[in-house]
């Protein structure tokens, strides 16, 4: 599955750690996004495949793929119910 | 609410916002000033507190009317603002302040022939993941400078936009400030007043500069203003509460009962300022 940043989606990333703001644009309400959270979305925006991501955190955490996968397909989940990606069953 | 958020945050959100509308709507925006400059043109500038864009103005009324749509309030109408009736100040609860500016001064004897020419050389800025066109290199040169004209104290835009340009650059901002009639704004920047002495629009720019006498900016407003309509107009205006003056003074946007009072007020203070002066000028008589 790959996924990607919807359109009309604003974000800004600030510090180190760094700290992810997302919002739907025009109007929508703007999102923090912090650790792991923001991780995955700049996961997203880098690899876009979801597969890829998730080596790539467990990489970066020292975990087992098999037991973080699930956690991260419910995280990107609400990402996509609150309108922030979509997805590309094309390419799935 | 904008609480909690990074002002650098809130500042490219509304850009992206106003883009977002004006894609919706079919306006053409500039972004303007602020995080949309060039970083490498601009060492050294802060992003500023809020966004501002240049919209087309023929392209005004809609880009305005989608902001109010998508939760934009508007706390200073055009004609409630600056000498040259220029900008008109937006908040929206997430995303903090926006000014939409309808022309830009300098550009005042032609908006649309300015925006037209910013337009056709315009580069496309990445705010916040979305793409926002902005003015080219000159343009942004003779942007900032113009504003410099009117903000005292800018003397790092002069240095960016004038100083540390080649004599051929300067020469080719000189070229499109006289192709779009802000030659008088552009000698005020660069410490040419001289060259520009006579201009009838050099009161004006003093006392958008100075910002302190408000009765001569009506005054020197009613001597640049002809025709019966428009003078009338620019009475009813005099007496016009500025919201986002008084928005700022009371930390919130304003009732109507707020507004009231404020009219109130400022009908007492342009009496008084009248009778001072008058006084003044019988005394000198005498």
């Amino acid at each position: 599955m790959r996924y990607s940043r919807a359109r009309d989606v604003a974000w800004v990333i600030e510090g180190d750690p760094p700290t992810v703001y997302v919002s739907v644009m025009p109007s929508g309400r703007p999102q923090v996004l912090k650790g792991t959270a923001a991780d995955i979305w700049l996961g997203v925006i880098e690899w876009g495949d979801r597969d890829l991501l998730v080596d790539d955190l467990a990489v970066a955490y020292a975990m087992d793929p098999a037991l973080i996968g699930p956690q991260v397909d419910d995280f990107l989940g609400e990402l996509r119910r609150n309108g922030l990606l979509t997805t590309d069953p094309d390419r799935s | 609410m904008t609480a909690g958020l990074p002002t650098s945050v809130l500042v490219r959100f509304a850009h992206a916002s106003v883009q977002a509308v004006a894609d919706r709507v079919g306006a053409d925006v500039l972004h303007i000033k602020g995080v949309s400059v060039d970083p490498s043109a601009n060492p050294g500038r802060p992003a500023g507190t809020d966004a501002d864009v240049l919209v087309r103005p023929a392209h005004v009324r809609r880009l305005m009317r989608g902001l109010v749509d998508h939760d934009w309030l508007l706390w200073c109408d055009f004609d409630e603002g600056s000498l040259f009736e220029h900008a008109a100040s937006l908040h929206h609860d997430s995303y903090g302040m926006l000014d939409v500016h309808q022309n830009f001064p300098g550009f005042h004897h032609d908006p649309a022939r300015a925006f037209e020419t910013l337009w056709q050389s315009r580069v496309a800025r990445d705010i916040g993941g979305v793409t926002c066109p902005a003015p080219g290199l000159l343009g942004e040169h003779l942007l900032l400078l113009l504003h410099a004209a009117r903000s005292p104290g800018k003397t790092l835009d002069v240095d960016n936009h004038w100083t540390r340009l080649s004599p051929a650059e300067r020469d080719e901002v000189r070229l499109l400030a006289d192709h779009l009639g802000a030659g008088v704004g552009l000698a005020l920047a660069i410490g040419e007043e001289d060259r520009v002495r006579h201009s009838s629009e050099l009161e004006l720019w003093h006392l958008m500069r100075d910002n302190s006498d408000r009765l001569g900016e009506w005054r020197a407003r009613w001597r640049n203003t002809s025709g019966v309509v428009p003078r009338v107009r620019l009475l009813v205006r005099a007496t016009r509460v500025n919201r986002f003056d008084l928005g700022q003074r009371l930390g919130r946007p304003p009732t109507k009962a707020d507004l009231r009072r404020d009219w109130w007020r400022r009908a007492r203070a342009g009496g008084r300022s009248v009778l001072l002066r008058a006084r003044l000028r019988s005394r000198e008589v005498d």
